[in-house]
């Protein structure tokens, strides 16, 4: 199926090669993410931001007067398939670069892989995930980043809830890398103040929603927490939520930007509308981009209008998937974003990109200014892009920006 | 199908068989498998702490733990590990795979400093586990624990061994398989010889067996076929003989029935219980039965008791005749006489006679009525005749001798003359008138013997009863008959044993008796001498007298007791007595319970001989 999926996508992008010959080879991003699992919303929503702005650009001629693409395939959430991908992306699909690939266990797992291509100069731009292994030696060399990390979302949070009063911190994690991060950055977190992780429960990636929590709910509970730091995927963080409220465990449960936060909200909505229950209170958000409700924002501004615009489509081959696409959401915003950057990039690059040096070029780029008040750049030592983390919470059926802390105080 | 016992047998014993080996096998497969994957499993589990500990000491010490924990979730892919685990230098858990929680088990395991170290954790429901675990750095920078499922093992020691047992089954039902065909193929002719060999168990021996394998089987088939052939002729030779055997008995029990049915005395055949057997027509003819059926039935409850005692008499006593009258529907008699019917039993083999087998009696019953009434009328007859004659006779006897008397009183002396011719005259007469008197004599001793006979016969003779010697008896009877012998000169010798018992008896009447043989003796015997014995012979006193005389021819023996019986020329020679005498003392012996008898030799002498019985009832004597 997947190999089909592949095949066809290679096959239309062989036409569409051969279409826009006369304008030059179009530039073409290998992306790797869920686009059928549990996590599909991330990988859907993430490649639908990037292309709203893409086709913005090849509507306008495009980069050096070619297209920008992006090959993407499914890799369900997993190390296997993502490293599979990444192989048939570089040696068969040959891509200019790899872009947007989501996920912290299945990008730690490609990393040694593309450590390994070092010699073809191979990079990835802008993963979906705040994992700490892509930001330090020895990969960081073959990363870029543009998100914050889950040690600064994490801390972020702990700095929040232990100002509130709120120091009996519990994780809920994925076991896996990604959980792992998440825990680690909250353990680091927690340390700066000596206080410990109070109590912590597992789930295996890939749960999903329909599947019950109320073991981890128990686990989680027993410490007494004053607040839970959730670091999941947002099936398996919505199923916790709603045991944990079923279960009377009332306490406020933050999650990370990876949580996807409109598809958790989604999950939420409509559980709360069908038992008459508000699943939706008292939850914190950490993102890594700003608020797309906050249209004082040139970028936001420019994202509805694209996303509205376009509208784009599911990638070639998963587009007769059962998903219904989000207007607009943090993970579409973040592609968007993860667009604009790489669009610059590749400006910069010049007409032949195959001949410029990506890491020389990227790591030249200083505040940069892509119309989030907070402007990116990559040097040499660090290649983060951004290093804010944005708080939000669900109000009217919506994540906003988190005005007032207070009402969180213990 | 019924299971044929060969195919039953082989299958237990396969089954035994297949149990044993299946048995054996999944004993020595368990055993194989669990240790070689238990030791497998743990050097796996060595391996992969080895390798995560030696590639994460540079890890650990940068805490990156998001790559840790990617590096151990690589191993949880590798089959049988089912947690990997690391804890720090303080023993905390810095990444680990457990879900929902890291379980108590494992908290606090013993590790070894200097190498790996080896545990067994058993985590309840959650199963059993290798755990197996390897210092980083000499565990300064902490441990790596691998735990290796043992349910795995046991799972996959599961399959291995359902997948045996599942091959063996199919081995096994493709052996049942083939031995039912073998066994069929065996047993099927098999089968049909026995149905064979039931038919010519049955006689059919016209049945036929299609075997023609060259085979034991065929072997047997075709012996038994040969064995049926001759079976059969021998027993179709024994049919004829049977046949003709019994056309011959059937021959025979038609003659004999067909003499049974027609004789004309009746026949009575009854079996040890006193049930009737077999009757004939006539027997219904005189007891007037008509055509009840008599056979089966108790042949006391039909005929009169004493028909039924006879039959049981001649029973307890095989070999002799038993007779006696029995009276017959409208006043008839008849006379019966039983015989027991034996069996002797011959053994085949030793040729010895088995027990004396009675098997009933069996009752000829002739009619007698008629012998009877001309009997009765003879006697009538006789004694009408004797009365009627012995009334004149006695006035022609007593006048004879009154003429004769007066002749010579008074006549002779009156009519005295010389005259020769007168003389010869009166002599004549007197002689004449001799005559009449000893004719008119010997006339009334005919007529009293023929009373007496006829009385006797007619049971009107009075008996009397007394204590009797016979020593006396003998001596009364020698005196009254002494002018006989002496006057033939003939010697008298007796012979009378001492202390012979007394016995009871009409003292008068076995004088006569002894009268009358004396005479006979005396009469017959012209030279030589007439002896008397007697003796004590068991219960009796037995007396003999014996002769020299003319003696007795054979065939005349058994007559010589019988009413006027006389031996010798009676056309010719003048008549020696009344030829009833015997005949009387027969009566009087048997009258007594005793028995008489004789024997003789032509010309040489008689011996007659009368027994009587010593014992008797000691009442009601006359004196």
């Amino acid at each position: 199926m997947l190999n089909m999926a592949r095949l066809a996508g290679a096959c239309l992008l062989v036409l569409c090669l051969a279409g826009q010959a006369l304008a030059g080879e179009p530039l073409v991003l290998g992306m790797s993410a869920d686009f059928t699992g549990s996590s599909q919303g991330l990988g859907m929503e993430l490649y639908r931001g990037s292309m709203a702005y893409f086709q913005h650009v090849n509507e306008q001629g495009g980069v050096h007067g070619r297209q920008v693409e992006i090959l993407a395939y499914d890799d369900q959430y997993n190390p296997t398939p993502a490293i599979e991908n990444t192989i048939q992306l570089l040696d068969t699909d040959k891509v200019l670069l790899l872009f947007n690939y989501v996920g912290t266990p299945t990008v730690t797992r490609v990393l040694p892989l593309i450590k390994s291509y070092s010699g073809r100069k191979v990079y990835l731009f802008f993963p979906f995930t705040g994992a700490q292994p892509q930001r330090e030696a020895p990969y960081d060399d073959y990363v870029f980043n543009l998100r914050a990390s889950y040690r600064q979302e994490t801390e972020g949070l702990v700095d929040h809830l232990v100002a509130l009063g709120r120091e009996r911190i519990a994780v809920f994690y994925q076991a896996d890398a990604y959980g792992r991060s998440g825990w680690d950055g909250v353990k680091r977190g927690l340390a700066k103040y000596g206080l410990r992780i109070v109590g912590e429960a597992t789930y295996r990636r890939g749960a999903h929603y329909d599947e019950s929590m109320a073991a981890q709910v128990d686990i989680i509970m027993d410490s007494q927490p004053h607040a839970v730091i959730s670091v999941g995927s947002y099936e398996a963080c919505a199923s916790f939520i709603r045991d944990a409220r079923d279960a009377g465990l009332n306490v406020p449960i933050a999650n990370l930007s990876f949580v996807g936060s409109e598809n958790l909200l989604a999950l939420l909505e409509a559980t709360g509308n069908d038992r008459g229950v508000d699943y939706t209170r008292d939850l914190i958000n950490s993102q890594v981009v700003p608020s797309y409700e906050d249209l004082s924002l040139p970028a936001v501004r420019e994202y509805r209008q694209f996303m509205d615009r376009y509208n784009p489509e599911p990638p070639r081959g998963y587009q007769g998937q059962d998903y219904d696409p989000l207007r607009y959401s943090f993970v579409s915003f973040e592609g968007f974003l993860n667009a604009k950057v790489m669009v610059h990039i590749l400006e910069n690059l010049g007409p032949d990109p195959r001949l410029a040096d990506l890491a020389e070029v990227t790591e030249s780029i200083h505040n940069h200014d892509i119309g989030i008040e907070v402007n990116v750049g990559f040097p040499q030592e660090r290649h983060q892009g951004l290093n804010v983390v944005f708080y939000t919470t669900v109000e009217d059926g919506k994540f906003v920006p988190i005005n007032d802390w207070g009402r969180w105080a213990q | 199908m019924r299971m044929s016992k060969i195919f039953r047998k082989t299958l237990v014993l396969m089954f035994l068989l297949f149990g044993v080996i299946s048995i054996s096998a999944t004993v020595l497969t368990v055993w194989t498998l669990y240790s070689h994957m238990t030791e497998e499993y743990t050097s796996k589990g060595r391996v992969i702490a080895r390798a995560i500990a030696n590639s994460s000491v540079e890890i650990l010490l940068n805490r990156d733990l998001s790559t840790m924990q990617s590096i151990i979730d690589q191993f949880l892919e590798i089959q049988g590990v089912e947690y990997v685990f690391v804890v720090d230098g303080s023993g905390e858990f810095v990444s680990h795979t457990f879900v929902p929680m890291v379980p108590e088990e494992v908290k606090g395991l013993p590790v070894n400093p200097h190498g790996l170290m080896v545990n067994e954790v058993d985590m309840g429901e959650r199963g059993e586990f290798i755990d197996t675990s390897k210092p980083i750095l000499a565990g300064v920078a902490g441990y790596v624990h691998v735990g290796m499922d043992k349910g795995l093992i046991r799972a996959y020691v599961r399959e291995t061994v359902i997948k045996m047992q599942a091959l063996l089954a199919v081995i096994f039902w493709g052996s049942v398989l083939l031995l039912f065909v073998v066994v069929k193929k065996i047993s099927q002719p098999l089968t049909t010889l026995t149905e064979y060999a039931g038919k010519l168990a049955d006689h059919d021996f016209t049945a036929e067996v299609k075997i023609t394998s060259r085979d034991e089987v065929g072997l047997l088939a075709n012996t038994m076929q040969s064995m049926a052939q001759e079976l059969s002729e021998l027993i179709t030779g024994l049919e004829r003989a049977v046949a003709n055997s019994t056309m011959e008995l059937q021959d025979t029990l038609t003659y004999t029935s067909a003499i049974i049915d027609n004789v004309a005395d009746g026949l009575l055949v009854v079996d040890t219980n006193g049930k009737i057997t077999r009757s004939n027509p006539a027997l219904a003819t005189m007891f007037d039965f008509g055509d009840v059926e008599l056979a089966g039935r108790d042949a006391k409850l039909i005929f009169s008791p004493q028909l039924a005692e006879l039959a049981l008499l001649s029973m307890e006593f095989p070999g002799k005749v038993f007779s006696a009258e029995v009276a017959l529907p409208e006043q008839k008699t008849a006379k019966a006489t039983a015989a027991s019917i034996h069996k002797i039993d011959v053994d085949d083999d030793t040729g010895e006679a088995g027990p004396d087998l009675c098997m009933g009696a069996v009752i000829i019953v002739r009619d007698i009525t008629v012998e009877k009434e001309i009997d009765q009328m003879k006697t009538n007859f006789i004694t009408t005749v004797s009365h009627e004659l012995r009334t004149p006779l006695t006035g022609i006897l007593g006048f004879a001798k009154l003429i004769k008397k007066k002749l010579v009183n008074v006549v002779y002396p009156q009519v005295a003359s010389p005259e020769p011719k007168v003389e010869k005259t009166m002599a004549q007469v007197g002689d004449n008138m001799d005559v009449i008197v000893s004719e008119g004599e010997r006339l009334t001793e005919l007529i009293n013997d023929v009373l007496d006979i006829s009385k006797m016969e007619a049971g009107k003779t009075e008996w009397r009863r007394h204590r009797v010697y016979m020593a006396e008896v003998i001596d009364k009877a020698v005196q009254s008959t002494k002018a006989l012998y002496t006057e033939k000169s003939l010697p008298l010798n007796l012979d009378i044993e001492d202390k012979l018992p007394e016995i009871i008896a009409d003292r008068d009447r076995l004088i006569q008796v002894l009268v009358n043989l004396i005479s006979n003796a005396v009469k017959f015997t012209e030279q030589g001498s007439i002896t008397i014995k007697a003796a004590h012979v068991d219960e009796f006193v037995q007396v003999s007298v014996e002769d020299t005389g003319v003696g007795i021819a054979a065939e005349d023996q058994q007559s010589i007791f019988e009413r006027f019986k006389q031996i010798g020329d009676t056309l010719t020679e003048k008549p020696k007595g009344t030829g009833l005498g015997l005949a009387i003392c027969k009566q009087i012996i048997e009258h007594h319970g005793g028995d008489i008898w004789l024997e003789s030799i032509q010309g040489r002498g008689s011996t007659f001989y009368f027994s009587m019985p010593v014992r008797g009832v000691d009442v009601g004597l006359d004196e």
